[in-house]
C-alpha cells in the first residue's frame, strides 16, 4: 500500500487539477454566453442581407451574372477548416477535422486547404497537405476587420479562377450539449431555393442590379465565414465546458477515493502502532 | 407629419428602430431623401452621414460604413458595417486614421488606392458625424 504521505500528496495534486478545470469550466461557460449572443445579434442582419440578395436577383429576372456565381468545371477545390487554437475542449476539433478529412476522401481533384485556428493546420500539416493559407483564430470578439482577411483571399483566388469550389468546415452550433461538424459549400454561389418566387415588390435599384450584386455578393460570403466563425467560437466553448465539468467530476470521484484510501492506511497504521504498544507491555509483564 | 419605420442593422447589433418622417442617405451615386411611401428600392451606400427626422422634428445623425439601403412597404431597412452615433465617435481615432489614409494616397506607391481612399471616406464621415454631439446634447 502507498505510503501515507504519498496519498496525501496526491490529494493535493488532484484538488489542484480540481480546482484548475473548475475554473476553466466557469470561464467557458461566460465565454458561451457572449459567443451564443454574438451569433443571435448577426442573424437580423444576415437575414435581411439574404432576402435583399434574393430579391436583387428575382427582380432582374436572373440576368444578372456576377464571377461569384460563375460554374466552372471542378478542378481545383478550397476547403476552409475552422478550428481553434486551443486544445482542452473534448471532442470538438476531432470532430471538425474528421468531417473534413472525410470530405478530402470523396474528393477526385486536388484540394487545396485554408485553415482558422491552429489545431487544423498542425493536425493537416503532418498529413502533409497543401495548406495554402493559414489564419490565427479570431480574437473572441470575432471583428469585421479579422474575419475580413478569409473571404477577401477566398474571393481573390475565386475570381482569378485558382479555385473552382470552395467549402467551408465549422462547427455548427445546434445546443449546449450538441455542435454538428459541417462541410458546407461557399462558392460558387448557388441560388438559394426560394429564389424562384417572384420578388414581393418589384424594385428599383441604385446603381444596377448587377453592380449591386457586385457588391452584395461578397458582403454576404463575408457574412456567411463571420457566422460559421461565430457559431465555431459558442460550439468550442460549449465543448469546453462539458468538458471541463466532466474532468471537475471525475477529479472529484478521484479524490473521495484517494480519501478513503489515506483514512484506511492511516486506521492500519494506529492499529499497528497499539499492536506494538500492547505486546510489548504484555512482554514487560510477563518478565516480571 | 407621416412616418416609415426605420431600421439600422449591423452584424454585431441592431443599431436602432424608430419611426421617422425623412431620412438623408450617402448613396454611392450621390446623397438621397426617402419620404414615406417611397416605393421599392434597394440602394448601395458608400460611408457618410445618415441624418433622420424623428417625429418631434429634431434631426438625428449616423456615421455609417458601406452597406445597403432597402426601402419596402412595411420598413426601411438600412444593413451597414459600422453605424455610430455622434457621441459613440472616438474622434482623435478618426481624426489620426484620416492622416494616415492621406499620406497613404500622398505618396501612392505600392498601396492599395481603393483601400485608402475607403478610409479616408470612412474616417471624414465620423469626423463629420462627431460635430453633432454637441448640438444634439
Amino acid at each position: 500500500m502507498a505510503s501515507l504521505r504519498d496519498i496525501r500528496r496526491r490529494i493535493k495534486g488532484v484538488k489542484n487539477i480540481r480546482q484548475v478545470t473548475k475554473a476553466m469550466n466557469m470561464i467557458a461557460a461566460a465565454r458561451l454566453r457572449r459567443a451564443q449572443q454574438k451569433a443571435e445579434s448577426a442573424r437580423p442582419y444576415a437575414e435581411r442581407l439574404a432576402e435583399i440578395l434574393q430579391d436583387v436577383m428575382a427582380s432582374s429576372g436572373g440576368a444578372a451574372r456576377h464571377p461569384l456565381m460563375a460554374k466552372r468545371d471542378v478542378k481545383k477545390i478550397a476547403l476552409v477548416i475552422i478550428t481553434a487554437d486551443r486544445g482542452l475542449c473534448g471532442a470538438f476539433n476531432a470532430g471538425i477535422i474528421r468531417e473534413a478529412q472525410r470530405f478530402l476522401r470523396e474528393q477526385s481533384v486536388p484540394v487545396e486547404l485554408i485553415t482558422v485556428g491552429r489545431k487544423g493546420r498542425d493536425h493537416f500539416q503532418r498529413l502533409g497537405c497543401t495548406i495554402a493559407q493559414h489564419f490565427a483564430q479570431p480574437s473572441r470578439e470575432v471583428r469585421l476587420e479579422e474575419v475580413g482577411g478569409v473571404s477577401k483571399l477566398i474571393i481573390g483566388d475565386y475570381g482569378n479562377a485558382k479555385y473552382d469550389q470552395v467549402f467551408l468546415a465549422y462547427a455548427k452550433f445546434v445546443s449546449v450539449l450538441k455542435c454538428q461538424p459541417v462541410v458546407v459549400q461557399l462558392l460558387p454561389f448557388e441560388k438559394p431555393a426560394s429564389a424562384e418566387k417572384v420578388a414581393k415588390a418589384a424594385y428599383e435599384f441604385e446603381p444596377g442590379a448587377e453592380q449591386l450584386l457586385g457588391t452584395l455578393l461578397p458582403q454576404y460570403v463575408e457574412v456567411l465565414i463571420y457566422r460559421s466563425i461565430v457559431e465555431s467560437l459558442a460550439s468550442e466553448q460549449a465543448a469546453r465546458m462539458i468538458a471541463m465539468k466532466a474532468a471537475t467530476d471525475s477529479a472529484g470521484d478521484m479524490i473521495t477515493g484517494l480519501t478513503r484510501e489515506y483514512n484506511n492506511a492511516r486506521q492500519a497504521s494506529i492499529t499497528n502502532q497499539l499492536l506494538e504498544v500492547v505486546s510489548g507491555a504484555d512482554a514487560l509483564a510477563k518478565k516480571k | 407629419m407621416a412616418t416609415f419605420a426605420f431600421e439600422i442593422l449591423t452584424l454585431q447589433k441592431s443599431f436602432l428602430r424608430e419611426d421617422v418622417s425623412f431620412v438623408i442617405a450617402p448613396g454611392q451615386e450621390g446623397v438621397f431623401e426617402i419620404l414615406p411611401n417611397h416605393a421599392p428600392y434597394v440602394f448601395a451606400l458608400k460611408p457618410g452621414e445618415l441624418q433622420m427626422r424623428m417625429p418631434d422634428g429634431k434631426d438625428k445623425h449616423v456615421a455609417v460604413g458601406a452597406g445597403f439601403l432597402c426601402v419596402q412597404a412595411e420598413r426601411t431597412t438600412v444593413l451597414t458595417r459600422s453605424a455610430e452615433l455622434p457621441a459613440e465617435i472616438d474622434k482623435a481615432r478618426a481624426e489620426r486614421a484620416k492622416e494616415r489614409a492621406e499620406q497613404r494616397l500622398a505618396n501612392r506607391t505600392n498601396i492599395d488606392v481603393i483601400r485608402a481612399q475607403a478610409a479616408l471616406h470612412r474616417a471624414l464621415a465620423r469626423l463629420k458625424v462627431a460635430d453633432y454631439a454637441s448640438a444634439e446634447k
